[in-house]
């Protein structure tokens, strides 16, 4: 049976992108801005890809942003997003699946071959690569940009190839995007037609029944059908194609009747190449990609089960089954869903968070020991499942006889039981802020797997390799010594508390403070250390405060502010912030 | 064993080493050994703890000071100075878990830059935050177990509690703790607890250099210079195979000694970054609370009585 290839072709595949995902009511419809997409060249903004009212202006890719605006004012543009539109092009792959099982994106990748078919500049000029070669060749900038579907057995599921095509183009007109088809037995037949043929939809019928062998027929009929093409449509370089130009050759027409061996001494191996694969003398083929398959165990029940031992015994089959799937994937799993369904309908859902990944059988075990008491059955669960995610490769780890569990393992555990018993969210790392507001300068961020240290304003650490310069010998007694650390206390209250102080203007610390109606005289201070508020992002009429640290005659220590300047004419309140030692 | 004078053989001492480490360390499985104990370098305190302050067990650190509520500072301040005694002995470099009490709870969240400034490091603290004491306590015994682990410190607020409840925690909690060997401290309110290696009373003390010591002339200068040391008035109420003592202690940051006299030493380390007590521009004296008052008219200096400005 004769292969069935058809390429998609989306020629504006970022232009389509942004006019679906932005809001903007007037972005490149009829009678508004066109859109360009642009990305920074030697410091230049360089146009990457236009949409379709642009390329009728006249703007091409490979001319700079300050000519297409010259040209047309009134254009839209955007920063190119070659991540985004891979990403694309990866979710219309998968979803082409649904005509046949061999889908892929043609994303500027070399297609792989019997024959080395060698990377071509073309191909490595492309954007997805990110790589700029000249203003020149960044025109072959969406060599990509399409999909490949390999149909061959398919289409009579659609009766036909015709309404597989129909089908095909509609559904992706409906989702907002332009699209060209070209079908051949060949791969490169069907690029070739696809991006360079002369109506947007382009079929190669089959070989008619006659006398001779089928291989041959087809082969002229594609010769018959890429003849008006230029040369380009053969997936060979810019240059070479100049180079054939000048020589007088410009549609493949010319070239497919010529005698072989000067062809290739004269142009090159590549040239032959090309044109053999795309007349079907030698195969080449793409690499289809596989949709992600979830790691999923499911049990379903005959009769509904309510009993909490029997939900616990659920737990644990589902638990087992989702390790040996994660052993046998050779995966580690960072999150656990387990589900249930209940008779009436309703679902439920209960995550379970590992600091690090993990698919060691007795850790879930543990962590999921508590979720069967806040199940609630009511009339009984009919189905459960246990969803394994955030996986990652995980090579097996060979246990010797006398390593216990290492100290970094255990410590990791007891985090995973903490965040099983507390919640998600209970156990925390205290990270510092760069910033002189006391209250700014720390934060309480989520265990991360490699700990980092905590670095301190104001302090330079010299010579500290390790982390946050308090590692290494005399990291904490160098802190202490240093000349320019403030003191801070060691509590520090969430609201600063309102005092009625007694002290001298403009500048001295109190001499008496009035605190949860008890009276603390002061028998020593220290300060003032004036800290202002960040004006360049400050509310206005946030004060500057002054700090001071206050002993009472009790022995408790206090570090209270004055918030406003006498000096400045500005009313003065006190407040209690923290506590030293 | 009879050990005779002719099997003085390196290779026979060697073996008799091996096999006394071999006793001691089936020993220590065993449970039969005690263990560690940190001197705190002060002997009159150290012959109460029997040695020095015993790792893999749970202490309790109780606030006393009694009608001046405020000193929050001084008891998370002694548990440091406590912590840091521990982190100086070798192979102690596990994480140091703290649960804090609720930021809600009115003795303020544990703050970094003050951690470093007693000289722990914050980077290897895990904050464990749950709400409620009850749940704190909940985990405590669970925090206990893991291997790896330099100290467990669990604030358990004012919680009340009767003495079954914290008699019970205890033993679970120190089974735990001996059978890992990570230390633990409790920090909150007094309680009628029992069965907690060491029950500590802390309450804060004003830090006072000796009269008449012949290197300050001036006191007040000497106050000046003199940096702020933690000072606290330590009652050891209970100590397993120890005996109760009351003692002030003073704990020098930089060096991490405590003591217990004070001497006023003046320290080669920085003072503040500011002036101690503000002078006055004029006659360059300290001021106090008694300093005689003044104000400026019109750019006269007039002498008036004690005007109390409400700040």
């Amino acid at each position: 049976m004769a292969r069935l290839i058809i390429y998609a072709w989306f020629p504006h595949l970022a232009a389509d992108r942004i006019r679906r995902t932005t809001p903007a009511p007037n972005v490149g419809k009829s009678g508004s801005g066109l859109i360009l997409h642009t990305a920074k060249y030697h410091g230049a903004d360089i146009v990457e890809a236009v949409c379709a009212r642009a390329r009728r202006r006249g703007l091409h890719t490979g001319m700079r942003l300050a000519d297409a605006r010259a040209i047309c004012p009134e254009l839209t543009s955007f920063d190119s997003n070659p991540a985004a539109d891979a990403a694309d092009l990866h979710q219309l792959a998968l979803w082409a699946r649904r005509y046949c099982p061999l889908t892929a994106p043609d994303d500027g990748n070399p297609i792989s071959g019997q024959v080395a078919i060698g990377q071509s500049t073309m191909f490595r000029a492309g954007a997805k690569s990110g790589q700029k070669q000249g203003v020149n060749s960044a025109r072959i900038a969406f060599a990509g940009d399409g999909i490949w579907l390999d149909v061959a057995g398919a289409d009579h599921l659609y009766g036909g190839i015709r309404p597989l095509l129909a089908d095909l183009a509609r559904r992706l007109r409906k989702a907002g995007l332009t699209v060209r088809l070209g079908v051949a037995p060949t791969c490169g037949a069907a690029w070739a037609l696809a991006r360079y043929g002369r109506s947007a939809r382009y079929v190669l019928a089959g070989p008619k029944s006659k006398a001779g062998s089928e291989k041959d027929a087809s082969r002229k009929a594609i010769g018959a059908a890429l003849a008006g093409l230029p040369l380009a449509a053969l997936r060979i370089d810019d240059a070479l194609c100049i180079t054939m130009r000048t020589a007088g050759l410009r549609v493949i027409g010319d070239i497919i009747n010529m005698p072989r061996a000067p062809l290739a001494a004269r142009f090159g191996p590549q040239l032959i190449e090309r044109l053999d694969a795309a007349l079907g003398y030698v195969n080449e083929s793409f690499a289809p990609i596989a949709p992600p398959r979830p790691l999923l165990t499911v049990q379903n029940f005959a009769e509904p089960v309510a009993a909490p031992d029997d939900i616990k015994a659920v737990i644990r089959r589902l638990t087992n089954d989702i390790c040996l799937l994660l052993q046998s994937e050779g995966m580690a799993a960072r999150r656990l869903r387990l589900g249930w369904k209940l008779l009436d309908g309703g679902v439920g859902i209960k995550d379970v968070h590992l600091s690090r990944p993990n698919r060691d059988n007795a850790a879930f075990h543990r962590l999921l020991a508590d979720v069967s008491e806040n199940i609630n059955p009511e009339f009984g669960l009919e189905m459960a499942w246990m969803e394994a995610h955030g996986c990652s490769p995980q090579a097996p780890v060979a246990i010797g006889f006398h390593d216990g569990i290492s100290p970094s393992e255990s410590h990791a555990d007891l985090v995973d039981r903490l965040v099983a018993r507390l919640g998600y969210g209970a156990v925390l790392h205290m990270k510092s802020h760069a910033s002189w507001q006391p209250e700014m300068a720390q934060y309480m961020a989520l265990p991360d797997v490699e700990p980092q240290g905590f670095e301190i304003q104001g302090f330079e650490p010299q010579g500290f390799e390790t982390r946050g310069g308090f590692e290494a010998e005399g990291g904490a007694t160098n802190y202490l010594h240093s000349e320019m650390v403030p003191p801070r206390p060691i509590r520090l209250l969430a609201h600063p508390e309102p005092l009625s102080v007694i002290a001298l203007l403009p500048d001295h610390p109190p001499a008496q403070f009035v605190w949860q109606k008890r009276i603390h005289k002061v028998s020593r201070a220290s300060g003032p250390e004036r800290i202002a508020p960040q004006w360049w992002v400050a509310t206005k009429g946030t004060k500057t405060r002054d700090y001071f640290r206050l002993q009472d005659d009790q022995g408790a220590r206090f570090w209270v502010y004055r918030e406003g300047l006498v000096e400045r004419g500005e009313d003065t309140k006190w407040f209690l912030h923290g506590f030293f030692a | 064993m009879a050990a005779t004078n002719q099997n003085a053989s390196p290779k026979y001492e060697e073996k008799r080493r091996n096999f006394h480490k071999l006793q001691s360390d089936v020993a220590v499985l065993d449970g039969r050994l005690l263990r560690r104990r940190v001197p705190l370098g002060v002997d009159d305190l150290d012959s109460a703890l029997a040695g020095g302050l015993a790792l893999g067990r749970v202490h309790m650190l109780c606030a006393n000071w009694g009608g001046n509520i405020g000193a929050h500072g001084a008891l998370t301040g002694f548990a440091i100075c406590l912590l840091r005694q521990l982190l100086a002995q070798p192979d102690q470099d596990g994480p140091i878990v703290w649960c804090p009490s609720s930021s809600m709870a009115g003795s303020g969240i544990l703050y970094g830059a003050g951690l470093a400034a007693l000289g722990l490091d914050p980077g290897r603290l895990l904050i464990v935050d749950a709400p409620s004491p009850n749940r704190r306590l909940a985990v405590l015994e669970d925090i206990l177990r893991t291997k790896g682990l330099s100290a467990v410190v669990v604030e358990y607020d004012s919680m009340r509690k009767s003495s079954d409840y914290w008699m019970r925690l205890a033993r679970r909690a120190q089974l735990a703790a001996e059978a890992s060997g990570t230390t633990g401290f409790l920090l909150g309110w007094p309680v009628a607890a029992s069965g907690f290696e060491t029950i500590w009373k802390i309450k804060p003390a004003i830090d006072e250099p000796a009269i008449g010591d012949a290197h300050n002339m001036n006191m007040r200068a000497s106050m000046t210079l003199m940096p702020w040391r933690p000072t606290w008035d330590v009652e050891l109420a209970h100590a397993r195979g120890g005996r109760a003592y009351e003692t002030r202690l003073i704990w020098d940051v930089h060096t991490n000694i405590i003591s217990n006299n004070t001497n006023n030493t003046m320290h080669e380390s920085q003072p503040d970054l500011a002036i101690d007590t503000p002078i006055d521009r004029h006659s360059n004296q300290p001021i106090t609370p008694d300093h005689p008052v003044y104000y400026m008219h019109d750019g006269l200096r007039v002498d008036g009585e004690r005007r109390r400005n409400a700040g």
